[in-house]
């Protein structure tokens, strides 16, 4: 039973329901079934919040739960990818406010390659270049997360980056 | 001197491995030092825009997409149908063969019937004369019999000749059951009486 001093599931909710959201977006292709997902998260939250075992970084455990939620939706959800068409990145909604140098130089139609390229990748590229590159975490970190060698997180990461420095360059090449 | 570095290895660089001796390559390469600086730039580049809101996605149907995709249902749906119709064709016996069996059933039963009740009439088997037995044992045996023992024989071993012939040539083949030999049915209330 959480006291005074320890954070409140509101507040854990709301430090974290926008990071959850986004990864379950970027993850999955549907945004009904991202939104579906990051829900299925909180539960295990809320159910792991009313335990006596809390994790010692709730982030980091939102973040390995949400992976493997997404996962785990990826590989139970086959006729989904029948009903599911392709997805394309919708140009008119695309925000375009720069915040950098670097990203004012890189173009929208740029930006949007990359996502696309990202799109491209298998579930297992996706999930280990979010947790090493946009999670920050180690490599021992997401092979222990993924349950997988970190030889294989290493050939994984190099493959995504691999091809998504291709998309960069062809888009590149086309401007 | 090591020869140029490959990509992989300036991405493991780039993730703070590789051995002392790549490193010391990529310090004194031009070339990899360049290709090196581009992978670390892309990488920055591609984390930032993916670190920014995910678009939304718009989904786009296409004919072709859907026909693809419901190919390998259709050809589910095809073989359970096919595996339907092949079961009930090996399970059900056709129509010829029922009648045929039913024929063959009908024909046994009836000569059952005709065996047990009909020829039946065990009421109103005659008892065996003591004389038509002694002349057919007279006949059997060689021994010389009279006219009249003769004619005892011939005429016992035509009434039965008859009787066989008579229950082996009546068409048996109809459905229909005979009604109990009324015969059998006062035998068997006497002796139940």
């Amino acid at each position: 039973m959480p006291d005074k001093e320890t954070p409140s599931f509101e507040g854990l909710y709301k430090a974290h329901h926008l990071k959850v959201q986004r990864l379950c977006r970027m993850l999955l292709r549907d945004l009904a079934e991202a939104e579906e997902t990051g829900q299925e998260v909180f539960l295990k939250m809320f159910k792991q919040y009313q335990t006596a075992s809390w994790p010692n970084d709730w982030s980091a455990w939102l973040t390995r739960v949400t992976v493997n939620a997404c996962h785990d939706r990826r590989k139970s959800a086959w006729w989904k990818w029948w009903r599911s068409s392709n997805g394309e990145v919708q140009l008119a909604d695309y925000p375009s406010s720069a915040r950098t140098p670097e990203q004012e130089a890189l173009g929208r139609e740029q930006q949007i390659h990359i996502w696309h390229a990202f799109r491209e990748l298998s579930g297992r590229q996706q999930e280990v270049f979010v947790l090493r590159y946009l999670e920050g975490w180690s490599t021992e970190e997401v092979a222990k997360t993924l349950a997988i060698s970190e030889g294989s997180v290493k050939n994984h990461l190099f493959r995504a980056v691999h091809r998504l420095r291709e998309a960069l360059k062809n888009n590149g090449e086309g401007l | 001197m090591i020869r140029c570095l490959e990509d992989k290895t300036l991405f493991l660089l780039s993730e703070g491995e590789a051995s002392e001796e790549q490193r010391s390559h990529l310090k004194s390469c031009q070339a990899c030092t360049e290709r090196y600086q581009e992978i670390v730039r892309d990488l920055r580049l591609i984390t930032q825009t993916l670190q920014r809101e995910v678009p939304p996605l718009r989904l786009t149907t296409s004919s072709g997409s859907i026909f693809f995709r419901s190919l390998p249902i259709a050809a589910g749906v095809l073989l359970a149908i096919a595996l339907m119709w092949g079961e009930s064709r090996l399970w059900r016996p056709d129509s010829s063969s029922e009648q045929r069996l039913s024929g063959d059933i009908s024909q046994f039963l009836e000569q059952v019937a005709d065996a047990i009740f009909d020829r039946g009439s065990m009421g109103e088997v005659e008892p065996a004369s003591s004389d038509s037995d002694l002349a057919s044992v007279q006949v059997a045996l060689g021994e010389n019999c009279s006219d009249d023992c003769r004619g005892l024989f011939n005429e016992s071993f035509a009434a039965n000749t008859k009787s066989k012939t008579k229950a082996v040539d009546r068409p048996v083949i109809t459905a229909k059951r005979r009604p109990i030999d009324p015969a059998m049915q006062r035998m068997v209330s006497d002796r139940t009486e």
